[in-house]
């Protein structure tokens, strides 16, 4: 059955032709939360929960014109801040606060740094090391690296997703990335060349 | 020595990795990497870092127990 006839059952309240609909866009929405809420699994699969529930609930208004993985992308995205903003745990202030080395007075010292992508995908120490990187990033630079950066969506398709505009989204991605690379630098000093 | 330009191209190097630049920023800033060590380091950690983010995406999947949790949960709000 084509995607847009399930949509058309869907709205008519059919559950089997809506758990056929979310097939193609579970893993993506779980990805989504899984990295956003890094380190609190439970939290992540809520937001899979809920981003479907509510999807089932308000398909109705769903305008068929549009993209549903942007549509679902945008519940799910909204569902972590929320929660994010809820919890009070984001470590915003001093993620604001701390200078960068391309701002003015920050220190203009870059060394190449090991170990590789590779690597860290084979090691699961490494991978610990950047879960902690990630989770001390605010969710909404968490949410922008994500959707760019790991779910490998086009800085117009993630501004669509968080209502920014493609400036904002290069402007957080490119902190983020900052943050990450300078986390990462600290992190495998002892492997620095 | 910092290179006055660096700053400034700096910020433009998630730009240039991900390849979203007009062609005369692009060339400034390639002709800068051949000169400017500190820079070359940036470049090749930014890119690393983008490179260990996309490796995050593999082996995250659905798992069984949260996509049988849903089915129920749907089953049972369309009662």
């Amino acid at each position: 059955m084509k995607e847009a006839e399930l949509i058309e059952k869907s709205k008519a309240g059919d559950v089997e032709a809506f758990s056929q609909l979310i097939r193609n866009y579970e893993n993506k929405i779980f990805s989504l939360a899984h990295h956003v809420c890094v380190g609190m699994p439970s939290d992540a699969e809520d937001v899979y929960q809920e981003t479907f529930l509510s999807a089932f609930k308000n398909i109705k208004g769903f305008k068929n014109r549009s993209n549903l993985g942007t549509w679902l992308y945008r519940i799910a995205a909204n569902l972590c801040w929320v929660r994010f903003r809820k919890k009070k745990r984001e470590p915003v202030v001093s993620f604001l606060e701390r200078r960068r080395p391309d701002e003015e007075g920050g220190s203009w010292e870059f060394k190449d740094w090991f170990p590789n992508p590779e690597e860290i995908s084979r090691k699961k120490e490494l991978q610990q090391a950047v879960a902690k990187a990630l989770s001390d990033l605010p969710a909404d630079y968490r949410l922008v690296l994500t959707l760019r950066d790991i779910e490998g969506l086009s800085a117009e398709e993630t501004a669509k997703i968080l209502k920014l505009s493609v400036p904002a989204v290069k402007s957080r991605l490119h902190r983020g990335r900052m943050f990450l690379r300078e986390r990462f630098e600290i992190e495998f000093k002892e492997k620095v060349r | 020595m910092k290179d006055p330009h660096c700053k400034n191209l700096s910020r433009k190097m998630s730009d240039y990795i991900d390849g979203s630049l007009d062609f005369k920023t692009l060339s400034k800033i390639t002709s800068h990497l051949k000169e400017c060590k500190p820079c070359v380091a940036l470049f090749k950690t930014i890119r690393k870092t983008v490179g260990i983010l996309g490796s995050l995406k593999v082996n995250v999947s659905t798992p069984p127990r949260a996509k049988n949790h849903l089915r129920e949960k749907l089953k049972s709000v369309s009662r």
